[in-house]
């Protein structure tokens, strides 16, 4: 079977390397793209399946597309308001082929099986237009539903007719194994057929109208002629039309009035034979309908034929009114209803009940409602070999004795039974919410043996579907396969579309509920045997986990380890990777040769010793600082003490002479050259600590110039200090009898503002300090520091003298400062200064004491302090070049010993 | 006003109380003590105060008191930016207001720095380039030569100093071969003259500054000494 595939359309055993069934040009392909249960189908444009499609059905495609452009002349076609309101496209979307077919082309493409059945040949072709919904069915969308139904349908009855023993279709086997699993599906199949004779019986004219094809016209007289006259059109039934076996039906439908059922056709196929041949001990229809509701082989449009034959037992005419009245008539003619499944208008007359009926909540064709125990409907659209039984009818049911919809509210219930790719496939809304219609049987004692062995069958399972229902009814005795119940049941046989296509059984949910779940059928389907069209007819609103689920089906791969254990199809397949072997194993412990190893030993160590805290080498303190220190002092003070307090005069103080600074010298001509009682500017700013050596070195000059010159002393401090400073310079000894009355200096005090304040003063004196210590007006002029004839500035900073210079050279930049600047500065700013000597910005410089001496030596002999500091100045300054010679050698001693010792221990 | 007591006696009481201060500074030789610091402390509270008065009767009231009370309207106008700059600088005695004195200070600061710049810039950069560049006399004849050696060798001395001082300073470096950052060899040569310079010159402060304290050490117990001789 490797090499071989089977048709999924007509069962064709075909090569492997054959794209397409040698028999019907299916793509055997489609086996591969097919669908899963569960798996969101693809939606499909089944047009491209058209050159699958047989001719008959292309050719009547093509006509409707040409008659399409005339959907403006169709409008207004006589016939067409005697079809009222009809049925909405998307109701019957998937029969709307069959209408179109059945309205025109299938008189001319009428399939041989139906020919060699009727014996009508084909006739001319209608020129007549099509409804506007038949169009728009075929034209696509949900209307490839139509074209697979159209594509299916003659298959299937053609096998059934052509070969019914040897060959077997899907759906056949389908049929087989449904009815061996679970008779429950039997019995849905019963009550669907039964419906479907409802249906047929229901029609009060039968469907001979333009749309009809003539040996369906002709089978309808025949009938009319034949039956009770009450009807108003004869009906299919056994005559010189229809086929053999249907005649063979016919009289035994009508002599067997009990209901049994003698039919057996030779051309029918096997379950239809073993469903006759089973039937003939059936006596009446209670009898016959359990057993033909209990057929496991039987279809349910079969089914239905039974049921309906067991709801009407007793009527001479199961299609008649009266039969079919009150509860029985569960069809109504609605705007929904397909015009194939309605009147033709020459038999409207014979129906007004039915014009008159105001439709219908009947959204479905009405070959697809289920009967319901109190209602029937009535359709006028039904093709014409399929309304050939409509003549059965006697009266059509009136408009109040029409059925409410009642199966409508249990949907869910009465589809038990349905498969869940027929559900699926049938628009539900439209054809499984019609009310159900009460069945009518339909057999006669002409019934083939595939009918009778319906009813042998039934008579062991009479838990029909519709049991309930047709015991209810008091006519139930009528035979099931009368006559004229076989005109309606071989109809129905013929008109009923399948149970898998319509699938239409609303029954009861107290009949659905013996049977097996939906699933369960659904389960015992296998994929792969789903015909492409009802893979096409699947519904597109399938949930995204089907696709997902579909996807995943593909790699089904267990996984048994990590995290992903027990999941299925996680990862990815990659087809051709498979581990050829076990992979190799490599040793994580690091392989280095002894060399590396002991490389990496001293870069550990390196890297260690960086982090080890290193010791910081601490001075040792000198044990004998504070000894030493304390001698120095001892020392030093004795010294001084004794020196100071004798009063000595060992020391001689130095001469003027070539070695004495020439800073001193400048100075000195300053102070012996300044004009006679010219203003002189004296900058006392210095602290009192150093007050005895600048007093010391400033007394000298203040003493020569007054001696002198008799300057006129103008004081005056940027230090808070420098007013008490001068209150003291002037309270010397050599000072204070000169410098003790008005006018004869001027302290002006404190300046404030520092460098501010000087630059301030260097430009405007008066304005700087208007008033001196005293508050009294200063006597300065108001011009700038240059009014002076000299500037002496007494400081123990450097920095004090600095600013002094630079301001006032800078009050006449570029041009020197006129008057000459004297700086008397402490030991510790002389060297500081000097350099503004050297640069001839400073006339001259007394550096403390020894400035000092040298100055009193040249102020004609007149004592003064330096002379009396000069012995203790002089031996504390040798002191201290001693000890400082004193300690260089002390430690070159020591480190002459270190380095004797360092030599020996080395 | 006349003291209760002549000026010898106040000579006296003064030198006796510098005399006690002086050898409680004297006491830091054993380190620091109480002594010291009492007389640190009266030492600080004194310049404090006097400080003060200074200010009040040197600076604030000649300055601003006076000619606000008895000054012209144009005196008093013209007082009206250094007193607002008072009033901003005593704002940062109030923390959240402090950051008013920025004012006042920017401007003392802005003002002072402009001066220090131009006076250090005509007092002491160009006159002392100047006089570096002059230390060397013009020598025409070799009896100028003699008659200025000194000063020649003054003036070598001056600009030695000056240019190895200034080289000692300069720390422009190279990496060298064994990975040690170090000067040209020149460089390095120069600046250790310039450090002989530098290190002469600071011996020449300290003494200085020896001198100088040795001077005041010697005046204190010049005073302490006439003190006791004057006391009869």
């Amino acid at each position: 079977m490797d090499q071989m595939i089977k048709c999924p359309a007509c069962g064709e055993i075909n090569s492997a390397e054959l794209d397409y069934c040698q028999k019907c040009n299916t793509h055997l392909r489609q086996q591969d793209k097919a669908f899963k249960p569960g798996e969101l189908p693809n939606k499909k444009n089944t047009a491209e399946l058209e050159p699958i499609l047989p001719q008959w059905l292309r050719d009547a495609r093509e006509q409707s597309r040409q008659t399409s452009q005339d959907d403006s002349i169709e409008s207004v076609r006589p016939a067409r308001p005697q079809q009222p309101s009809q049925p909405a496209a998307s109701n019957v979307d998937f029969l709307a082929g069959l209408q179109s077919h059945a309205s025109d082309d299938t008189e001319d493409e009428t399939p041989d099986w139906l020919a060699s059945i009727t014996g009508v040949s084909n006739k001319a072709k209608k020129a007549g237009p099509e409804a506007a919904d038949v169009h728009r069915v075929e034209m696509g969308g949900r209307d490839d539903f139509a074209r697979d139904a159209e594509n299916e349908s003659p298959s299937w009855l053609a096998d059934i007719q052509s070969q019914p023993k040897t060959e077997k279709d899907e759906l056949t086997d389908w049929f087989k194994e449904a009815s061996n699993q679970a008779d429950d599906n039997s019995k849905d199949w019963l009550g669907q057929s039964t419906a479907g004779n409802i249906f047929i019986n229901e029609i009060d004219e039968p469907a001979t109208s333009d749309q009809a094809p003539d040996w369906l016209r002709q089978m309808q007289a025949d009938e009319s002629a034949k039956n009770n006259p009450v009807k108003a059109e004869p009906s299919f039934t056994a005559n010189d039309d229809g086929p053999d076996w249907l005649k063979g039906m016919q009289p035994e439908n009508s002599s067997a009035g009990e209901g049994q059922s003698g039919l057996s056709n030779d051309d029918a196929p096997d379950w239809l034979t073993r469903m006759g041949g089973d039937q003939p001990t059936s006596a009446g229809a209670a009898d016959v309908m359990p057993s033909f509701s209990s057929n496991d082989d039987l279809p349910s449009w079969l089914n239905s034929d039974a049921s309906q034959e067991k709801s009407q037992p007793q009527k001479s005419n199961p299609f008649s009114e009266s039969g079919v009245g009150g509860n029985d008539a569960p069809f109504s003619l609605t705007e929904d209803t397909p015009d194939w499944l309605k009147p033709t208008p020459s038999e409207q007359p014979k129906t007004p009940a039915l014009r008159n009926t105001s439709p219908l909540k009947n959204t479905s064709p009405l070959w697809l409602r289920e009967t319901t125990p109190g209602g029937e409907a009535e359709d006028a659209n039904v093709p014409a070999w399929l309304s050939s039984d409509a003549p059965v009818i006697n009266q059509p049911p009136a408009i109040d004795q029409l059925p409410t919809p009642a199966a409508t509210q249990n949907d869910e219930a009465e589809f038990g039974d349905i498969p869940s790719w027929l559900k699926a496939a049938a628009p539900q809304s439209s054809i499984f919410s019609e009310p159900a219609v009460e069945p009518e049987p339909a057999f006669s004692s002409d019934t083939p043996d595939w009918l009778s062995a319906f009813k042998s069958v039934e008579g062991s399972q009479p838990a029909s579907p519709f049991e309930t229902e047709t015991k209810n009814d008091s006519n139930l005795t009528a035979p099931a396969f009368t006559e004229n119940a076989f005109d309606g049941g071989s109809d129905a046989l013929f008109t009923e579309m399948p149970d898998w296509l319509s699938n239409a059984s609303e029954e009861p949910l107290a009949n659905s509920a013996p049977f097996a779940p939906v699933a369960n059928n659904a389960e015992t389907l296998s994929a792969g045997e789903l015909p492409s069209w009802v893979q096409a007819m699947r519904p597109v609103e399938s949930s995204s986990s089907a696709r997902s689920t579909a996807a995943s089906s593909s790699d089904q791969t267990l996984e048994s380890r990590g995290a992903l254990t027990g999941l299925t199809g996680v990862l990815p397949a990659v087809p051709g990777y498979t581990p050829s072997s076990k992979p190799k194993a490599y040793s994580i412990l690091l392989q280095a040769t002894e060399e590396q190893k002991s490389h990496a030993f001293l870069l550990e160590q390196i890297l260690s010793a960086e982090t080890e805290p290193q010791p910081i080498a601490s001075f040792q303190p000198l044990a004998a600082s504070r000894p030493l220190r304390w001698f120095i002092a001892v020392t030093v003070l004795a010294m001084l003490i004794t020196v100071t307090a004798l009063g000595t005069q060992l020391f001689t103080l130095p001469a003027l002479s070539m070695a004495a600074p020439s800073a001193l010298k400048g100075a000195l001509d300053v102070a012996q050259t300044v004009p006679e009682g010219a203003p002189v500017l004296v900058v006392v700013d210095y602290q009192p600590s150093h007050a005895a050596e600048l007093e010391a070195a400033a007394a000298p000059m203040l003493d020569q110039m007054d001696l002198l010159r008799h300057p006129k002393l103008i004081f005056i401090s940027t230090n808070e200090m420098g007013s008490i400073l001068t209150q003291r310079l002037l309270s010397l000894p050599s000072l204070k009898d000169r410098y003790r009355g008005e006018g004869q200096f001027t302290n002006l005090g404190y300046l404030p503002g520092g460098e501010l304040g000087i630059r301030a003063f260097v430009q405007n004196p008066l304005q700087a300090k208007p008033l001196d210590v005293s508050q009294n007006p200063s006597q300065l002029q108001p011009i700038s520091v240059v009014q002076f004839v000299a500037v002496i500035v007494l400081t123990d900073n450097a920095n004090s003298g600095r600013v002094w210079i630079e301001q006032a050279t800078a009050a006449t930049s570029p041009l020197p400062f006129p008057a000459p600047i004297v700086l008397i500065t402490s030991a510790q700013a002389g060297p500081m200064i000097h350099p503004y000597y050297v640069s001839g910005q400073v006339k001259g410089i007394v550096n403390g004491l020894y400035g000092a001496a040298i100055f009193e030596q040249n102020n004609a002999g007149r004592p003064g302090t330096a002379r009396s500091y000069w012995d203790a100045y002089s031996l504390g300054m040798l002191l201290a070049m001693s000890m400082l010679a004193l300690g260089g050698l002390w430690n070159l001693a020591l480190g002459m010993r270190d380095r004797s010792t360092l030599k020996e221990a080395k | 006003m006349t003291l209760p007591f002549d000026v010898n006696t106040l000579d006296l009481f003064s030198g006796l109380a510098g005399l006690i201060f002086t050898l409680m500074i004297f006491s830091y030789v054993i380190g620091d003590n109480f002594l010291f610091r009492i007389a640190l402390y009266i030492f600080t509270g004194v310049s404090a105060g006097y400080i003060a008065s200074v200010a009040w009767w040197q600076v604030l009231r000649p300055n601003l008191v006076a000619p606000l009370i008895s000054g012209s309207a144009l005196d008093k106008a013209l007082l009206v930016f250094p007193l607002a700059g008072i009033l901003m600088i005593l704002m940062k005695v109030l923390p959240r207001l402090s950051g008013i004195s920025r004012f006042a200070m920017a401007f003392i600061v802005g003002a002072g720095a402009a001066v220090t710049i131009a006076g250090a810039l005509r007092g002491t950069l160009i006159p002392q380039v100047e006089g570096t560049l002059n230390s060397i006399p013009r020598m025409n004849t070799p009896a100028d030569l003699a008659q200025n050696f000194n000063m020649l060798v003054n003036g070598v001395a001056i600009l030695l100093g000056t240019a190895l001082t200034l080289i000692y300073f300069h720390f422009g470096a190279r990496t060298q071969q064994d990975g040690s950052v170090r000067r040209m060899g020149v460089i390095e040569i120069l600046a250790w003259l310039g450090r002989f310079f530098i290190g002469v010159t600071l011996g020449v402060v300290f003494a200085g500054v020896y001198s100088a304290a040795l001077t005041a050490l010697i005046e204190r117990i010049s005073s302490m000494i006439n003190l006791f001789g004057n006391i009869p």
